[in-house]
């Protein structure tokens, strides 16, 4: 009690502007955790430009998203190590061979080995192209929360729909006719 | 006859020398063992569990990733140019520790930076501490408004005790 009415009108206002600066402090640290624990789904992508990338398939030839402007896309990301993904890997190469000409499907290889990825392919008779994805910046970029996921790009560069987990025949079908516009939106 | 006996041992002795030396100049590249791949490993993130090194993880992913270790090093790569490797075609958060530069630099400063307020956090509170002590331990400031009668009684009281 004593100290207080002893301290000078300087020393409190000094130790005022310390605590206000420590708060600040706290307040633009908490903020920053807040914004980058904050959730980044490929869901949220739904109905937004699709972000762009490049990709050069195991076969050396390079896509991009904006070379392939006027195309329906199909992306695809998968791993050798992912048993998800076997169940789509032949459902997927016999819609490709479907729509061969009319959609353009690609497959983006997420943290796998060359080796172990193309034994993958061969092993399915995975014949559309398929790249890896170099330090997971395609990934990162499409915010993927694991394999597989797949991602419907129409005409426009829009993605109108995000598959997360393996996709069933006629869903699939059903999301082909609507790029190709065949089918309700 | 004798006088071929010595050049033509030499040559035999020669030989068997030649014979043993063969082997150690035309060694075939040995295999990497299984430390030398796991001290490269325990380097690496396993990149589908969080918070597992490759060493440790056993998923298939790991396995896979181990065996590509493997490879590099059978293929001559160093340990360092093997972690480079992984860096250029997974991406730095492979690492188990991300290097001092760019964002990397931020998980390295970051506990320094908290460490280093906790210490001013508990200083500030010490000497504030110290600060309010030292009047209680005074003796009774004459000029503080204390009743003077009530003292009087206090003292009356322990000289009767």
């Amino acid at each position: 009690m004593s100290e207080t009415t002893t301290a000078t009108p300087a020393k409190s206002s000094k130790k005022m502007l310390w605590l206000v600066l420590g708060i600040a402090l706290l307040l633009v640290l908490f903020f920053v955790f807040a914004w980058g624990l904050q959730k980044r789904e490929s869901t949220q992508l739904q109905g937004a430009p699709a972000p762009s990338f490049t990709l050069t398939s195991f076969e050396g030839e390079e896509y991009t998203l904006e070379g392939l402007r006027g195309t329906p896309l199909v992306i695809n990301f998968w791993a050798s190590w992912c048993v998800e993904c076997y169940k789509e890997a032949a459902l997927l190469e016999q819609a490709y061979k479907d729509y061969q000409g009319k959609v353009l499907f690609l497959g983006i290889d997420y943290l796998d080995t060359e080796k172990d990825a193309l034994a993958y392919m061969e092993k399915y008779g995975i014949t559309y192209p398929s790249g890896p994805d170099i330090e997971s910046r395609i990934a990162r970029d499409y915010r993927i929360t694991g394999v597989p996921e797949t991602f419907f790009i129409n005409t426009e560069g829009q993605i109108i729909h995000v598959q997360i987990g393996p996709i069933e025949r006629p869903q699939l079908y059903q999301l082909l006719e609507r790029l190709t516009g065949g089918g309700a939106s | 006859m004798k006088k071929y006996v010595f050049p033509l041992m030499f040559i035999i002795v020669a030989a068997i020398f030649a014979l043993q030396a063969t082997p150690t100049v035309a060694q075939e590249p040995t295999e990497p063992t299984m430390d030398q791949v796991n001290t490269v490993a325990k380097n690496l993130n396993c990149p589908t569990c969080k918070g597992l090194n490759l060493e440790d993880c056993r998923t298939q992913t790991c396995n896979q990733w181990r065996d590509q270790i493997k490879d590099l090093l059978a293929q001559g790569y160093t340990e360092q140019e093997v972690l480079d490797w992984f860096v250029a075609r997974f991406g730095v958060e492979v690492l188990q520790e991300p290097p001092p530069k760019g964002n990397g630099l931020f998980a390295w400063l970051l506990p320094l930076f908290g460490f280093a307020v906790g210490v001013g956090w508990l200083v500030f509170l010490l000497r504030k501490w110290s600060v309010h002590k030292t009047p209680e331990s005074s003796a009774i400031d004459p000029e503080d408004n204390i009743d003077v009668e009530y003292l009087e009684k206090i003292e009356q009281d322990l000289k009767e005790f």
